[in-house]
């Protein structure tokens, strides 16, 4: 099962995670995520190392604080965007699955890691430019993983994906905006 | 089966990273390098903060090197240590404090390379016979094994300015070294005891630190204040090698195991506005002559 999952994260992307949205392995899913979160730490660590850039490493003990805490806000940032994203497809499309789009989630971030040791690696060859790339199209690919998590999860089209996927940071502007105008409106009124 | 196969090899792949960079992070742990060559250089008069002055020309303050000297023994990248010293001397306190945490550094298992510049004589030399292995140039001075206590007697001027100081005081030689006045015989007799007691603990320093490479009956027929060249000292047991910084950082890098390329970081690189907080934070913008200072 959970071989199946993993390559078809890699090689058949949507037919998995529209199964991982329809059976919602949670449990798994998080087993995951958390496995993949305590691989990050070291590989992120050895790069951050080879890159000499952060002095927080100079500190051993001060990483692995941070790591837990990382690894802390990590998990919690997920329950909330997989919230966030599920209260938001209702309101749009009257469409939830807050428990799909966990799973999903939690499995689209496998690549990143793939992505990481690859960075490491290529760093260790002093590939460095690679190793960015390597990093890079990971980066792209989990975000294309998460849309494609969003719209098996949801039944939803493509195009209405991606608007979900960016709705909070549109969502974020709105406010931010709206805090402007607030604010300056405020204090034209005082003048 | 295929599938599985793919799956179990990315797996391999990541965990076998995984483990190279949690292997790997072990040895680094400072610079971001793993095994790491400190340099710690000691250039100019070794003194407590505040004993220099911003006339003297080059100071170096204690308290700096040996501060660079626990980060060195704290950091887990640092396998070796060369000191670059380039130092007439210093004041004996200050020596001693420097050779004392050079000591407690190589008990931490880190060798411990001196390197000689132009000169590396008497509290420098001190300090150097704290390492395991001294490299000069040929043309390095060294030596000047020897303590001098040294104030000056302005009565004369005084007279002249007319001044006139008064002292009260609680013993006979609570105002020893005084500049109103020369030395009594029985004064001088009390210091030279001084200076002929730190002379001794220089001996032993020397005698503890070149063990098996010069005697004590050899040692004192050199140890009466003159320098020698690198190479003339090498001759004597008082330098292990001739050769250069790049020849010390080599023997410092084997003696660790560390490659060739192991990279190299100088741990204290103070500049010129270092030592001017140093001088003027601490009440000494003159020379001052207030007491005597013995010197190595």
């Amino acid at each position: 099962m959970l071989s199946d999952i993993l390559f078809g994260m890699v090689f058949e992307p949507a037919a998995t995670l529209r199964k991982i949205g329809e059976e919602k392995p949670v449990f798994l899913a998080l087993l995951v995520y958390l496995i993949i979160s305590l691989i990050n730490l070291p590989l992120s660590r050895g790069i951050l190392l080879l890159q000499n850039t952060s002095p927080s490493v100079y500190k051993p003990h001060w990483f692995w604080i941070f790591g837990g805490i990382g690894l802390f806000f990590c998990f919690l940032g997920l329950f909330f965007i997989a919230g966030l994203y599920s209260l938001l497809s209702e309101i749009i499309y009257k469409k939830g699955n807050a428990a799909g789009i966990l799973a999903g989630f939690c499995f689209a971030s496998f690549p990143g890691i793939l992505g990481l040791a690859c960075q490491y690696g290529a760093m260790l060859l002093d590939l460095e430019r690679v190793g960015f790339l390597c990093s890079f199209l990971a980066v792209l690919w989990m975000m294309v993983l998460q849309v494609l998590a969003l719209r098996e999860a949801l039944d939803i089209r493509s195009s209405q994906a991606v608007l979900l996927f960016v709705a909070p940071v549109l969502l974020l502007l709105i406010l931010l905006a709206l805090l402007f105008w607030v604010f300056y409106t405020g204090t034209s009124l005082i003048k | 089966m295929k599938k599985k196969i793919v799956v179990m090899a990315l797996v391999v792949f990541l965990l076998g990273m995984t483990a190279l960079a949690v292997k790997n992070s072990g040895g680094y742990d400072g610079a971001g390098n793993m095994g790491t060559v400190a340099v710690i250089e000691i250039n100019g008069f070794l003194g407590e903060t505040g004993s220099g002055s911003l006339l003297q020309s080059s100071f170096t303050s204690a308290e700096k090197i040996m501060e660079a000297i626990r980060t060195a023994r704290e950091r887990k990248d640092i396998k070796a240590v060369v000191v670059r010293i380039n130092s007439p001397g210093g004041t004996s306190v200050a020596a001693q404090e420097v050779g004392m945490e050079l000591d407690r550094l190589r008990k931490s298992g880190k060798p411990v390379v001196t390197s000689m510049g132009d000169i590396c004589a008497s509290g420098g030399y001190w300090v150097a016979c704290s390492s395991d292995l001294i490299v000069a140039n040929p043309a390095s001075l060294t030596g000047s094994i020897g303590v001098i206590m040294e104030f000056n007697n302005l009565e004369g001027l005084y007279q002249k300015l007319g001044i006139r100081p008064e002292v009260i005081k609680s013993g006979a030689y609570k105002d020893i070294g005084s500049s109103a006045r020369p030395l009594s015989p029985e004064e001088r007799e009390i210091l030279q005891q001084v200076v002929g007691d730190s002379y001794e603990q220089f001996l032993e320093q020397v005698e503890k630190g070149r063990q098996g490479k010069i005697t004590r009956a050899e040692l004192q027929k050199i140890a009466d204040g003159r320098i020698f060249s690198g190479k003339r000292a090498r001759e004597l047991g008082l330098v292990d090698k001739l050769g250069n910084y790049y020849d010390a950082l080599d023997l410092a890098r084997k003696m660790s195991g560390l490659g060739k390329d192991s990279p190299v970081e100088t741990l204290n690189t103070g500049g010129f506005w270092d030592s001017l907080i140093n001088n003027v934070l601490a009440p000494s913008l003159l020379p001052r002559g207030d007491f005597v200072k013995m010197k190595y």
